[in-house]
């Protein structure tokens, strides 16, 4: 092997230990898997996870307050119901009362002299 | 017969008692004055201490048991008066000039009366609460109904005396039978006196003959259409009732008085309400049964 030959070799050697230094380089092996996610999309994520968890705990609320309204609505209706039965009763009542309050004893003329008299006042 | 007289409600009340004397029935006496003079209390328009005043001043009262009785019972009437008896014509009544006790209003006075004034507005009983609301601008007289209250009041505790007769510038309620028959009550008229025997019930007459004065040269009377919101107009000058109690007695003498000798003759037909109806030109028309 002459000279030039070896040093061919050389340059050869040297280029390729360049390239892999280079690859190596560029690969950048050292860095941390966390360092490599982009922390917007981390607090994204978590912004996400929070609003799905506040869904839920705004479903279970809701679904509580419609229960309780429903359970309210039925007491109502039936208080509403009461009130109305009881309205008709009176409705009945009055009507009776009136009839009564144009009720009148019986009455005569007389010929006896009056112990009193009426007249406007 | 035992009879005793006080003046109150701007008129004579007169009781009967049929028993003899003795301190029981004096007692008795005794007793209804203080209750008249008590209720008077609560119901005078012209009294400013008195709790009817108070409800008007401030529209809304925890009222006492007698106040919403009485409340509750004029706007029942006004109810089944189809508004011809109204407890709100208070303004209309003061509109005409009868503002003040009736001995004190000027007969005649030069200046004419007020515009008529609004009638029918409202008026809340909360009985729950005790509480009478009228609505703004709205103010009551009692006047006829609470004298008829007033009478019915007497005439229950009088008659644990024994029978009586209450009876308060033509509003009259028996209670008890009277030991000769039916109780006489006179009803004056322009020719003779019609004289109704009675023995259970009241009587009351209500018109335009007495409480009347002029104001600008027009005659002005107490009995109000509420329909006008100042003094009825009509055929007929007085209206005498017979009715279960004064209070009754009063509203329909009222309602007759507003619907006109025609109409209050055939109301009280068809109602079997025995009424003695004085015409303006002096006829003397029997209804309702009584003949």
């Amino acid at each position: 092997m002459t000279r030039h030959v070896a040093r061919a070799y050389a340059a050869a050697g040297a280029l390729l230990v360049l390239f892999l230094a280079w690859a190596v380089i560029s690969a950048n092996p050292w860095a941390t898997q966390a360092a490599k996610v982009d922390p917007r999309i981390t607090a994204l994520q978590t912004r996400e996870a929070a609003l799905r968890h506040e869904a839920v705990v705004v479903r279970r609320v809701v679904r509580h307050r419609w229960a309780v309204y429903k359970v309210r609505l039925a007491h109502r209706n039936r208080q509403i119901a009461l009130v109305q039965k009881s309205h008709q009763r009176a409705v009945a009542s009055a009507q009776a009362a009136a009839t009564r309050s144009y009720s009148a004893p019986s009455a005569s003329v007389v010929t006896l002299p009056a112990l009193t008299v009426t007249r406007s006042s | 017969m035992q009879r005793r007289e006080i003046r109150a409600m701007g008129t004579t009340v007169e009781m009967l008692v049929d028993v003899p004397a003795g301190a029981s029935v004096e007692i008795a006496f005794d007793e209804a004055c203080a209750e008249i003079e008590r209720l008077e209390g609560r119901f005078s328009r012209f009294r400013e201490d008195s709790e009817l005043s108070a409800l008007n001043r401030r529209g809304r009262l925890r009222a006492s048991d007698d106040m919403l009785a009485v409340v509750a019972l004029a706007v029942e009437a006004r109810a089944l008066t189809g508004g011809r008896f109204d407890p709100t014509v208070h303004d209309a009544v003061v509109a005409a000039g009868y503002d003040r006790s009736f001995d004190a209003v000027p007969p005649d006075a030069p200046e004419p009366a007020a515009p008529p004034a609004r009638c029918g507005g409202g008026v809340a009983i909360y009985d729950a609460l005790g509480e009478i609301t009228l609505d703004p601008g709205v103010h009551l007289d009692l006047g006829g109904i609470a004298k008829g209250y007033v009478v019915d009041r007497v005439a229950e505790r009088l008659a644990a005396a024994g029978p009586c007769l209450v009876n308060a510038g033509g509003d009259i309620r028996i209670a008890g039978p009277f030991r000769r028959g039916p109780w006489p009550v006179g009803v004056e008229t322009p020719g003779e006196e019609v004289v109704i025997g009675l023995r259970e019930g009241a009587v009351a007459t209500s018109g335009r003959d007495r409480r009347q004065w002029r104001r600008g040269g027009l005659e002005q009377h107490h009995l109000i259409d509420p329909g006008q919101g100042r003094p009825a107009e009509g055929d007929l000058r007085t209206v005498t009732v017979v009715a279960g109690d004064a209070c009754q007695a009063e509203v329909l003498a009222k309602s007759f008085f507003l619907r006109g000798e025609r109409g209050a003759a055939r109301e009280a037909e068809a109602l079997g309400i025995p009424c003695v109806l004085v015409t303006d030109d002096d006829r003397v028309v029997l209804a309702g049964g009584l003949a």
